[in-house]
């Protein structure tokens, strides 16, 4: 093998391996700044953050509930007033910590964006991915830095076959949103 | 327990239909943990009553007069998830076919929307209203109908998925400036 192609080669590797530590690297410290924002948010009030992911970023109250992992009355009694435990109110705070680092990532609507699908054609919404733990692929996929496809390898290996949609939603002549096979 | 699709449970005004489909509700043999496997002919419902097990009953459905369902009798009310979940169901009874639970929530994400910013809004108009006041429904009524007036250039953002979140802001300012 002539020696430059051995050393492109070689290099190649290097590059690959040093992207892959990086990447991580970048992973967790993000991870570490997501952490340190949600200990500064838990210091406010149960009803200031649900104040602030209802008014400020738009989420309904099902979908901060599905989010936290309680249920709808349970966010009713946040608001008001009934102190959630400890866990629960650092959740809020870090799905509030979360939205506000989107939308320094200059997502413009966070709250309408986490509701979107990861990739047309596929079921996983952005939301999909906070509740099983994948903020750091919704960073990186906010950020430009991770494409559908490539977050959605991560989230779970066989999705083309098992997350595909048969049907989609669409306008019927009504103007109501139905549902029909795809093609 | 009402099956009607909240699309099709009102006239253009925001009057119920005359006539709602409902099913019959039981006391289920079975303890239902999830996941249901099996069990078409029925939509469970862990722990409707005292812990006990309950189901509703595809097979025994038919209308009733909507005025015979009074709010103050209600039981239970299914979340976003529970509601596509009955949809997904019912569907399945009577076709044999599986719709995706996402689309099913997706088709009805504006009317679960409107429905939820309706409960915040009449919630604030009526906070300081005793609930025994005299004209305490006139007042329920007369919030929806200004709510209605406030959603209408709106309402049909809500269809739009990525404007949904935009569109409760927008409710949300409103309430907090009528309703310091």
């Amino acid at each position: 093998m002539p020696t430059v192609t051995w050393q492109f080669g070689e290099l190649r590797d290097q590059a690959t391996a040093l992207s892959m530590r990086v990447g991580q690297g970048h992973r967790d410290a993000q991870t570490k700044t997501l952490e340190l924002l949600s200990e500064g948010l838990a210091r406010l009030s149960p009803r200031d953050l649900l104040r602030r992911l209802s008014d400020e970023y738009g989420l309904s109250w099902s979908t901060i509930a599905d989010l936290i992992g309680v249920s709808v009355q349970a966010v009713r009694k946040w608001r008001t007033g009934d102190a959630p435990s400890p866990e629960r109110r650092l959740a809020l705070a870090r799905l509030v910590a979360f939205l506000d680092v989107l939308e320094d990532s200059s997502v413009g609507d966070p709250g309408g964006w986490l509701e979107l699908p990861v990739m047309q054609g596929y079921a996983p919404t952005h939301f999909d991915l906070y509740k099983t733990g994948r903020a750091d692929l919704l960073c990186d996929l906010a950020s430009g830095r991770l494409s559908g496809s490539d977050a959605l390898d991560e989230y779970q290996a066989d999705w083309r076959e098992a997350l595909r949609l048969e049907n989609e939603v669409f306008l019927a002549e009504d103007g109501q949103p139905s549902i029909r096979r795809i093609g | 327990m009402i099956l009607t699709h909240p699309c099709t449970m009102r006239g253009p005004n925001g009057k119920l239909y005359p006539r709602l489909t409902v099913g019959r509700v039981a006391p289920s043999s079975q303890a239902w943990r999830l996941p249901w496997k099996g069990h078409f002919k029925v939509m469970p419902l862990p722990e409707l009553v005292d812990g006990s097990h309950y189901e509703l009953r595809f097979e025994e459905t038919g209308t009733v007069p909507s005025v015979d369902l009074n709010p103050q009798k209600r039981i239970a009310c299914l979340d976003d998830i529970g509601l596509t979940l009955l949809q997904q169901r019912h569907i399945n009874h009577h076709t044999r076919y599986v719709v995706e639970e996402p689309l099913l929530h997706e088709a009805s994400a504006h009317l679960l929307a409107e429905a939820e910013l309706l409960e915040d809004w009449s919630e604030a108009a009526l906070a300081r209203v005793p609930e025994d006041a005299a004209d305490w429904a006139e007042q329920l009524e007369q919030a929806a109908s200004e709510f209605d007036a406030f959603l209408g250039p709106h309402r049909e953002n809500l269809k739009v998925t990525a404007q949904r979140a935009r569109v409760r802001r927008e409710v949300r300012h409103e309430i907090a400036r009528r309703w310091p």
